[in-house]
C-alpha cells in the first residue's frame, strides 16, 4: 500500500514544483492580490456597508481568481506531459496510469492550498487591520472554496485526458457556471418551464456536478446556521463525484495509446 | 546614397502618418455639429445607471447574489453621491428594488430607500421595498418604522402607518416613540366611529406602557382627547338619525340632549364640528 503511495507522491512533487514556477501562475497571483486589495477601497465608498462589501467581494474575488488558475493550470499539466514527452518516459517505469493521474491532482491540490493560502492569508491580515470581524468568516470560506476548486481541478484532469488543454478549459468553465446555474434555473423552470423540461433540469440538478452547497458566502455574512448534517452531506459529495470523475479520467488514460 | 534615401523615405512615412493621425483627429472634432466630447461627458454624467433585468443579474451572479446586491449598491452609492441635475434621481428606485430582490437580507438597502425615495417622489416604490422587507420577515424594528413613517408622512395613509408603527414597537430596533406614534396616526383615521375608539385604544396602551410621568399625563389627555371626539361623533350621527341633517355645532347637540355639555379638547387643540359632515376635526391647535 505505502508502496504504491510512493510515485504517487513523487508525481505529485514534480508536478507541484513544475507548476509553482509558472511565470503565469506570479502574474495572475499578482492580479489576484491587486483585485483583493481593491475591495478593501471598495468597502471605504459603500456608505457604512464596509463589512458586507469587503467579505462578499473580496471572498468571491479569491474563489474566482483561484478557479481560473487551477481550471487552466490542470488542463496544461496532462498535454504537457504529453507534448515534451515527459509521459513515454514515465509510463514505462514501474507506475501505473492510475498513480499518474492521482499524482498529477495531488500536485494540483498541492497549488490550489498554496493560492489559497496566499490570497486567503493576504485577505486575512488586510482583515486584521481593517475589519477583524472578516477573519471567522474567510476561514469558514476557504475550505469550502478548496472543495469546490479541487472537484473543478478533477473535472479539467478528465477533460485535459482526452481534449487539447483550452477546450478542456473551456468545457471545465462551462461546468463551472452550469453548477452554479443550476438551482436557479431549476427554480425558474419549476415555475415556467413544461413538465418536460422540469423533469429534464430535474436529472440535471441531480447528476451534474451541483457547486451551489459549496458556495456558504452569503450564510456567514449573515451568520446563518449549516448543520452538521449538511457540511457532512457536502463532503460525501465531493468526495463520491471527485471519485468518479478521476475513475473516469484514469481510464480514459489507460486507453489512450501513448 | 541608396541607405540614407531609404532612411529619409521612411522617417518621411513616419512623419506623413502622424501628420495625418492629427488632422483626421482635428478635421473630426472640427466637423462635428452633434456629438462632441462636451456632449458625451455631459450624456455620460447625466445618463441614468444601467440596471440589468433581474433574471439576467441572477443568472450572471451564479448563485452570488449577494455580491451582485453589493456591487449594484456601490453603484447606487456613486449615482446618489454624483448628483442629479433634474434632483429626483428616477433609477434609484429601480436599483434599490434590484438590490432588495438580489439581497432580501440587505437591511441596509431597505433603510437607505425607506429614507431617501419618499423625498425623490418614489414614495410608492418606498412602500413596495418595504413591504418586501416585512414578506422577508426581517423583523427589523427601524426599517417597520421607516415604512410607517412614509405612510405617515408622504401618503397620508393613517391606518396603514398606525399598523406598521404597532409592528415596529413589537420589534427590536425600533425607537421608543413608535407606540406613541401608531395613536397619533390612528388620530387621523375617521372613516368609521370605531376608528376614533381604536385610536383610544392605542392611547390608553401608550399610558398603560409609559414609564416617564410626562409621557403617561400626555397619553392619558390623548385618550380623553379621542373619548371626547367619539362622544360629539356619536352624538352628532344620533342628531342626523332624527333630524336629517348635522348638527352646526356642540352647542346644538347640548340643546337636544345628546351631549350633557359642550365638550374641550385636553391636548389644546381646536374642536371643530363639520355640519356637512358631523365629523369632529382638530388638527388646528388652540391660540
Amino acid at each position: 500500500m505505502l508502496k504504491s503511495l510512493s510515485p504517487i507522491r513523487t508525481i505529485a512533487i514534480t508536478t507541484y514544483k513544475e507548476l509553482i514556477r509558472d511565470r503565469l501562475l506570479y502574474g495572475i497571483l499578482v492580479a489576484a492580490l491587486l483585485v483583493t486589495s481593491a475591495t478593501f477601497f471598495l468597502g471605504s465608498i459603500s456608505l457604512d456597508q464596509d463589512h458586507r462589501v469587503i467579505q462578499n467581494i473580496g471572498l468571491a474575488s479569491i474563489h474566482i481568481f483561484t478557479t481560473f488558475i487551477l481550471i487552466f493550470v490542470a488542463s496544461n499539466a496532462i498535454f504537457r506531459d504529453i507534448e515534451r514527452r515527459a509521459l513515454y518516459l514515465l509510463l514505462p517505469k514501474p507506475i501505473s496510469r492510475t498513480q499518474y493521474v492521482l499524482g498529477k491532482y495531488v500536485g494540483l491540490l498541492l497549488l490550489l492550498l498554496t493560492t489559497l493560502v496566499v490570497l486567503g492569508g493576504f485577505f486575512i491580515a488586510g482583515g486584521f487591520f481593517i475589519d477583524r470581524s472578516l477573519i471567522l468568516g474567510t476561514l469558514m470560506v476557504l475550505p469550502y472554496s478548496f472543495l469546490e476548486i479541487s472537484l473543478l481541478t478533477a473535472l479539467s484532469i478528465l477533460f485535459a485526458s482526452f481534449a487539447a488543454p483550452l477546450n478542456a478549459s473551456l468545457y471545465t468553465l462551462a461546468f463551472f457556471i452550469i453548477g452554479h446555474s443550476l438551482g436557479s434555473v431549476r427554480a425558474y423552470l419549476d415555475r415556467f418551464g413544461t413538465p418536460l423540461a422540469q423533469n429534464l433540469t430535474a436529472v440535471c440538478y441531480y447528476l451534474l456536478p451541483n457547486l451551489d452547497k459549496f458556495d456558504i458566502r452569503q450564510a456567514v455574512l449573515y451568520g446563518m446556521h449549516i448543520s452538521p448534517a449538511q457540511v457532512a452531506w457536502s463532503l460525501l459529495y465531493w468526495l463520491v463525484y471527485t471519485g468518479l470523475i478521476l475513475g473516469l479520467a484514469v481510464l480514459v488514460i489507460q486507453k489512450r495509446e501513448v | 546614397m541608396g541607405k540614407a534615401s531609404t532612411n529619409f523615405g521612411i522617417w518621411f512615412l513616419v512623419f506623413l502618418a502622424l501628420g495625418s493621425l492629427a488632422s483626421s483627429q482635428y478635421l473630426y472634432d472640427a466637423g462635428a455639429d452633434g456629438y462632441t466630447h462636451q456632449l458625451k461627458a455631459a450624456i455620460l454624467h447625466n445618463d441614468h445607471p444601467l440596471i440589468p433585468s433581474l433574471p439576467i443579474l441572477r443568472a450572471l451572479s451564479l448563485g452570488n447574489t449577494s455580491m451582485t446586491a453589493d456591487i449594484l449598491w456601490l453603484q447606487t452609492i456613486q449615482y446618489y453621491g454624483g448628483g442629479d441635475i433634474y434632483g429626483k434621481y428616477e433609477s434609484l428606485g429601480s436599483l434599490l428594488d434590484t438590490i432588495t430582490q438580489l439581497d432580501p437580507k440587505f437591511n441596509y438597502a431597505y433603510q437607505f430607500a425607506l429614507i431617501v425615495l419618499p423625498y425623490m417622489g418614489q414614495a410608492d416604490m418606498a412602500v413596495k421595498i418595504g413591504l418586501r422587507a416585512q414578506q422577508e420577515g426581517l423583523n427589523d424594528g427601524l426599517i417597520t418604522y421607516y415604512l410607517a413613517s412614509v405612510y405617515h408622512l408622504n401618503l397620508k395613509e393613517y391606518k396603514q402607518a398606525a399598523k406598521y408603527y404597532q409592528l415596529a414597537s413589537t420589534q427590536s430596533g425600533s425607537p421608543t416613540a413608535a407606540k406613541t406614534l401608531a395613536a397619533t396616526a390612528l388620530d387621523n383615521v375617521s372613516g368609521s366611529l370605531a376608528d376614533r375608539l381604536v385610536a383610544a385604544d392605542y392611547w390608553k396602551t401608550v399610558f398603560d406602557n409609559a414609564t416617564d410621568p410626562d409621557q403617561k399625563k400626555l397619553a392619558a389627555s390623548w385618550y380623553q382627547q379621542m373619548q371626547n371626539v367619539y362622544s360629539i361623533e356619536k352624538a352628532s350621527q344620533d342628531f342626523h338619525a332624527k333630524q336629517g341633517r348635522f348638527p352646526n355645532s356642540q352647542e346644538e347637540l347640548v340643546q337636544y340632549g345628546l351631549l350633557p355639555a359642550e365638550l374641550g379638547s385636553p391636548v389644546g387643540r381646536v374642536i371643530t364640528l363639520d355640519p356637512k359632515s358631523g365629523k369632529v376635526d382638530f388638527s388646528q391647535r388652540a391660540q
